[in-house]
């Protein structure tokens, strides 16, 4: 098993070394000169110059790209143009927050999903399965934002149960800290939840008709055991495959969240920086969600090992 | 037969949802095992032998399987009666069932170890060590060479004569009173088919045990069973002791299947089989079914026919099983 995680991690070098060019190419993607923003709002050329030189934007690319590797190495992605923070200590304070929404958004599709497209299996064709295949169909259409606007004009601003927006740390107080993620975390849970549902579905259908589900059967293991330990750990292995699909691809959903709810995470960090031109906070953002793609990678990847035993030795 | 059976199964009928309707995969069929016998449950496949240990089991698969009538008496309870939560306790301890595809049988994501130990945990409340100190005991006894260190490795690990092995060791790990092996060695090569038939026949003696031993192969039956009983086309056509059945079959059906046993000594003759195919699940025909494929069909096959004995311990279901003379094993 640690030879496996040890191996994907060697993977994980060139592809970080890859991303980390394409994401400072984003510079010459994003439209508009932060030496312009800077300057002010009746700049004058000279002016601009300075900043431009004082940037460094005035030096060649590659020259540039490899100035900031090395910084990046070290563990420097430099300051924001803006407010002159290191964009590393930004990310240190803002990344529990899009953590946590995220962490807590997999965790209810997770459960949420598995546990209705375990039971829909049961009993293919019954009134649940139909229910939860109408439901995972809207559940995937349905954008999060809408539902996230949807929940908060019912249980917060309607029913006052949950805050509308803001947040609390989870070290200061965890039972606020649910309490303000819930409803973001559900909004930005559902799609993916809905998608896990489909593949639990289907997986544990084929899995309960397999020979070893009749022999823990004929064991004398009631339902739940049966179902529980001999169906889920196999029919695991595409259920997390999709949930890390999703899970990379709620990384983004974060962006719209925070701004929905006013969350002080990396996405709101993102949004604003974007707007500044305010590069070296941009490449770090988007280097750190990169880096978190290629984490939940490597532990889908992992987990492979425990769902499957073959794979540990190959 | 004086003795008391441990099993009695009688006028069982088990119905499938097919396309039209309910059709009966198994009707009125009844058979004993007695303690401490082997019993051969034959036929082609779709006959109803599966159907029938699964119905003994309690796990006929639900959307399909229904029972429609029938007992099923085991050690003095109707089983047929019992609720799901006593059925299973039961399942595993008292009756034990081994099945035919070793390869798929056992779950990929335990060790052998625990797939035998959690029988245990289940049936004697065991703890974990104690648990699985029975498994690596029942690896041992059903032949598993380095028991203890085989216990924590997984089914791909394992041939498929050391797997069903290891279904072996699952099923009698509570030293259960009835073993069902449904076609246990069909899947294997012939050398270790004959390996893990020795090992059954040792174990059941050993363990003091019946068994119902399903298969379609009648060299097998000679080999470990002490009485057959045929069946086709969902129904009983034919029971008596195994020897009995070798030497003089009282039914068409059971003289075919001898006479198409493949024989060393027949070289260069081609091989015999039985004409036509069985009817249809659901397209059973009011008298004899196997009537369209008989060589000594006559008017009187058209109605309707039960089992009757034909003499000490054995029955027929045949109208025209005293009129005649029927080849036993070449």
């Amino acid at each position: 098993m640690l030879g496996l995680i040890g191996r994907r991690l060697l993977v994980l070098l060139p592809l970080l070394m890859v991303i980390s060019f394409l994401v400072f190419s984003l510079i010459l993607l994003i439209p508009g000169d932060p030496a312009v923003a800077l300057a002010g709002d009746q700049p004058d050329p000279k002016r601009i110059a300075e900043i431009r030189e004082m940037l460094g934007l005035d030096q060649p690319f590659f020259q540039r790209y490899l100035d900031w590797l090395g910084a990046v190495l070290q563990g420097d992605l430099g300051r924001s143009l803006f407010t002159d923070v290191p964009v590393l200590e930004s990310l240190a304070t803002r990344l529990p927050v899009t953590l946590s929404l995220a962490a807590l958004a997999v965790v209810f599709a997770l459960l949420l999903g598995f546990a209705v497209g375990s039971l829909a299996a049961l009993r293919p064709g019954g009134l649940l399965d139909r229910f939860a295949t109408v439901a995972a169909s809207a559940g995937i259409a349905v954008p999060y934002f809408w539902v996230g606007m949807a929940l908060v004009s019912v249980f917060s601003l309607g029913l006052t149960w949950f805050p509308a927006v803001g947040y609390t740390a989870l070290s200061q107080d965890p039972v606020g800290w649910l309490h303000h993620l819930a409803i973001p975390a559900i909004a930005l849970g559902l799609a993916p939840a809905a998608a896990v549902a489909r593949q639990a579905r289907s997986a544990m259908g084929t899995v309960l008709r397999g020979d070893y589900i009749r022999t823990a059967r004929a064991k004398g293991l009631g339902p739940f055991h049966v179902v529980v330990k001999h169906g889920m750990k196999n029919a695991a292995v595409p259920v997390v495959t999709v949930l890390g699909t999703e899970a990379a691809r709620l990384i983004g959903g974060t962006v719209v969240m925070e701004q929905l709810f006013a969350l002080p995470g990396i996405g709101q960090l993102a949004y604003q920086a974007v707007f500044n031109r305010d590069f070296p906070v941009v490449q770090g953002v988007v280097m750190a969600a990169a880096v978190g793609v290629l984490l939940i990678n490597l532990i889908v990847d992992v987990s492979y090992g425990y769902f499957n035993p073959r794979i540990r030795q190959t | 037969m004086t003795e008391t059976p441990l099993l009695e199964v009688s006028g069982l009928r088990v119905e499938f949802a097919t396309a039209s309707g309910m059709a009966a995969a198994v009707d009125d069929v009844s058979f004993s095992v007695a303690p401490g016998e082997t019993v051969g449950l034959v036929g082609e496949s779709g006959s109803g032998k599966t159907v029938t240990s699964l119905s003994i089991m309690g796990l006929l698969p639900r959307e399909a399987g229904r029972l429609a009538g029938g007992s099923i008496v085991f050690d003095g309870t109707d089983l047929t009666r019992l609720s799901e939560r006593r059925m299973r306790s039961l399942r595993g301890s008292a009756i034990s069932m081994v099945f035919q595809e070793p390869m798929t049988s056992l779950n990929p994501a335990y060790t052998v170890g625990d797939q035998i130990a959690e029988a245990v945990r289940r049936h004697r409340g065991a703890g974990r060590r104690a648990a699985w100190e029975e498994a690596v005991r029942a690896l041992d006894m059903v032949g598993i060479p380095g028991a203890a260190r085989r216990a924590r490795q997984y089914p791909h690990e394992f041939s498929g004569g050391m797997r069903q092995r290891v279904m072996l060791a699952i099923a009698l790990v509570c030293k259960p009173r009835l073993l069902i092996a449904d076609e246990p060695t069909t899947a294997l090569d012939v050398t270790i088919q004959a390996q893990l038939l020795d090992l059954l026949a040792e174990l059941r003696r050993e363990l003091g045990m019946s068994m119902l031993f399903v298969t379609h192969d009648l060299g097998v039956v000679a080999e470990i069973c002490d009485r057959v009983v045929v069946m086709y086309a969902g129904q009983v056509v034919e029971q008596a002791p195994a020897r009995a059945v070798f030497h003089e079959p009282a039914h068409p059906y059971t003289a075919a299947l001898l006479a198409a046993m493949p024989q060393a000594e027949t070289e260069g003759e081609e091989l015999a089989y039985i004409p036509g195919r069985p009817p249809a699940l659901g397209a059973w025909p009011d008298g004899c079914r196997f009537a369209d494929r008989c060589g000594h069909v006559a008017e009187v096959c058209a109605s309707p026919v039960s089992l009757a004995e034909t003499g000490e311990g054995r029955a027929a279901r045949c109208a025209r099983t005293s009129e005649l003379v029927l080849g036993g094993a070449r």
